[in-house]
């Protein structure tokens, strides 16, 4: 008897650090679920710091799109699915489906899927893939190396430098 | 019995909520700071930081207790055009709020001076309040003309809700023209309950929740690519910078629509349909101030109506010509139009409507528009409800009519990606993006195809009736006409 009478007393005491393990469980379950749901690949040698203090680099959000230098980039998709990379190898991994315009030729529209560290090249314009992130709503980051009036694209500095 | 006792309770249930009401003297909320002005010891009762509220009533105890000696007590008066409805007399309050609100927020529209309207009328058809008022303030109200105490002339406008002597001059000045669906409810009683509880309410959860932006004119946009809102952002890398750009160039039209990074393709497949079917209604909504300012008209629901079944409610955005550019001085949001640019045209519609939206937005910012629902986007420039049928059961010849009779269709694809529909992209293939809208750009019904318009600008997909049902998961037709 004496020992249930102690654990009624104790109750309302211990509600609020219960309370609390439960609110944090949550916030730790919902970090864990968004971290779960977020994967990333990038471009060998690619530093986040550094992109982000690069003006030529962009990220664009699924279904939306960047325009840079006059070249309009819409991101489709972001999902996990098999690709074939420079090497002619297979293999699966994060890819991501690009509509590109070419506003000075605008029947340059197209349709492609890339990969992190993937150099694309359309007309005058030269981007690199350095980033794909899969998550509730997938991001694509982009770095502009090569427009109408810029160096050729074969002289692009590395990757995120 | 019971049910009748019950029913006999409600009159006095209401007439407690008035009163409620009626203390706490509601104002319109965007004349609420200004009217406080000429009521310190009001507006120390009125602030949610408690903090504050203390400081406030430390200084004004004076002032309280002046106020109180000098203002008539508050009368609950019947208004005879109305029956059934009560109003909340206080008119010193109401002429302070009437004058503040004419002069310094442009944005107090109609609804402020229609209350001040009824309860000056109030006055003049209640002759024990008349007996309270001095002098001074009698011989305005019968002239119909408030003298401000700074002083600047106050012309009493009657729209709308005129009654009596005051009905002449309603004659005279014809109210604004607005969608029968979207005509502000006259304030009464409900009104102020309503207004009472957000203020009281709502207001301070809001603020707490969503703090408001540092300056309203630059929404920020820090969180526009947010990954489940608790995984880091890309901010995007822009400033805000001045457009020099004309509001209209030949007309708004479809082609002017070119979505940016941030989510909204609802509201610009919206904005897109709207241009198409009658670009008069872009043009009525967004008006020039000429003073690098514009002025957005906009139809928003209630907050204690979320569903909208009390109809939708104009309001007035004022937007200035700042907008994020990149380091190239192009806009990050929403663009001139692709042939637009091309041309060296800066047609700013698209970009204004936007910004009016995101100020206008729970917390202000763009990033609260980043993600929405293509009924309310289509509405909010409209004015008039959507109607959501079942996309499966879609057909061309419906969508044909639709587009005759000059109603707006927007079209949502699935929110999940499809990796195993060829429509969604595939490879090199495909022709929808998911989790994207379009909007119903032509119809070819002698082929059996329609042409979704991709708010892009480019990457417009033509699809049969069959991959019409199968490939949307959402379908909306606004009546713009």
């Amino acid at each position: 008897m004496s020992t249930r009478s102690t654990e009624l007393a104790t109750q309302p005491a211990a509600a609020a650090p219960g309370r609390f393990a439960c609110r944090a469980g949550l916030l730790a379950a919902a970090v864990a679920l968004s971290v779960a749901c977020t994967q990333v690949e990038s471009a060998p040698g690619f530093s986040r710091e550094d992109a982000d203090k690069d003006e030529s680099s962009i990220t664009i959000a699924e279904t939306t799109q960047g325009t840079y230098g006059g070249v309009h980039v819409g991101v489709g998709y972001v999902r996990k699915e098999e690709f074939t990379d420079e090497s002619g190898e297979k293999k699966t991994g994060l890819t991501a489906g690009l509509r590109i315009l070419d506003p000075l030729d605008p029947a340059k529209t197209l349709r492609i899927q890339v990969h992190a560290g993937q150099r694309v090249t359309v007309g005058e314009y030269a981007f690199l893939v350095q980033e794909i992130e899969l998550g509730f709503k997938g991001s694509v980051r982009l770095r502009f190396e090569a427009g109408p009036k810029a160096a050729p694209p074969a002289q692009a500095p590395a990757p995120g430098r | 019995m019971n049910s009748i006792s019950r029913f006999s309770r409600l009159p006095i249930v209401l007439l407690s909520f008035a009163i409620l009401a009626g203390a706490s003297a509601p104002r319109p909320a965007f004349c609420a700071n200004a009217a406080k002005k000429s009521q310190p010891g009001d507006s120390c009762a009125s602030m949610t930081d408690a903090k504050k509220k203390a400081e406030c009533e430390k200084k004004q105890p004076a002032a309280k207790s002046q106020g109180k000696a000098k203002t008539a007590p508050r009368r609950v008066v019947k208004i005879s055009g109305r029956p059934g409805a009560a109003a909340f007399s206080s008119v010193p309050a109401v002429t302070s709020a009437e004058q503040v609100c004419k002069h310094s927020d442009p944005r107090c529209v109609s609804g402020a001076r229609v209350q001040a309207v009824k309860r000056t009328d109030v006055v003049k058809k209640d002759p024990s309040l008349q007996s309270l008022l001095s002098k001074d303030i009698l011989d305005q109200l019968r002239s119909k003309t408030i003298t401000d105490p700074e002083p600047k002339p106050i012309v009493v406008k009657a729209e709308g809700v005129a009654v009596g002597a005051v009905a002449k001059t309603a004659a005279k000045v014809p109210p604004p023209a607005q969608p029968e669906s979207a005509q502000a409810p006259q304030k009464g009683l409900l009104d102020g309950v309503l207004d009472f509880l957000n203020s009281a309410v709502i207001a301070p959860i809001k603020e707490r929740l969503l703090p408001p932006q540092a300056d309203p004119n630059k929404p920020d946009f820090g969180a526009v690519a947010c990954k489940l809102l608790i995984y880091g952002c890309n901010k995007p890398n822009a400033k805000y910078g001045k457009v020099n750009g004309e509001l209209f160039v030949n007309g708004p039209s479809s082609s002017d629509i070119e979505q940016g990074r941030i989510g909204d393709c609802y509201l610009m497949s919206s904005l897109a349909a709207i241009a198409q079917q009658n670009p008069k209604v872009i043009e009525q909504a967004v008006k020039d101030n000429g003073n690098g300012t514009y002025s957005v008209t906009l139809y928003k629901k209630q907050w204690w109506d979320p569903l909208g079944v009390f109809g939708l409610k104009p309001q007035t955005v004022t937007v200035d010509n700042q907008f994020p550019l990149d380091k190239d001085g192009n806009p990050v949001m929403a663009g001139y139009g692709l042939q637009n640019s091309k041309n060296g045209q800066k047609e700013m519609w698209p970009m204004v409507i936007e910004k009016a939206l995101a100020q206008s937005s729970l917390n202000g910012s763009y990033n609260a528009i980043g993600s929405g629902d293509l009924a309310s986007a289509m509405e909010a420039l409209t004015g008039k409800r959507s109607q959501a049928p079942p996309p499966a059961s879609v057909t061309i010849d419906q969508l044909a009519q639709w587009k005759a009779k000059g109603e707006g269709v927007t079209m949502m694809t699935y929110l999940l990606d499809q990796p195993s529909n060829p429509d969604y992209g595939n490879g090199t293939g495909g022709k929808l993006e998911h989790a994207h809208v379009y909007y119903l750009k032509s119809v070819d019904a002698k082929n059996g195809t329609v042409t979704l318009g991709n708010p892009w600008g480019y990457g417009d997909a033509t699809l049969t009736q069959a991959q019409l049902q199968q490939d949307l998961a959402l379908v909306y037709v606004n009546p713009i006409n």
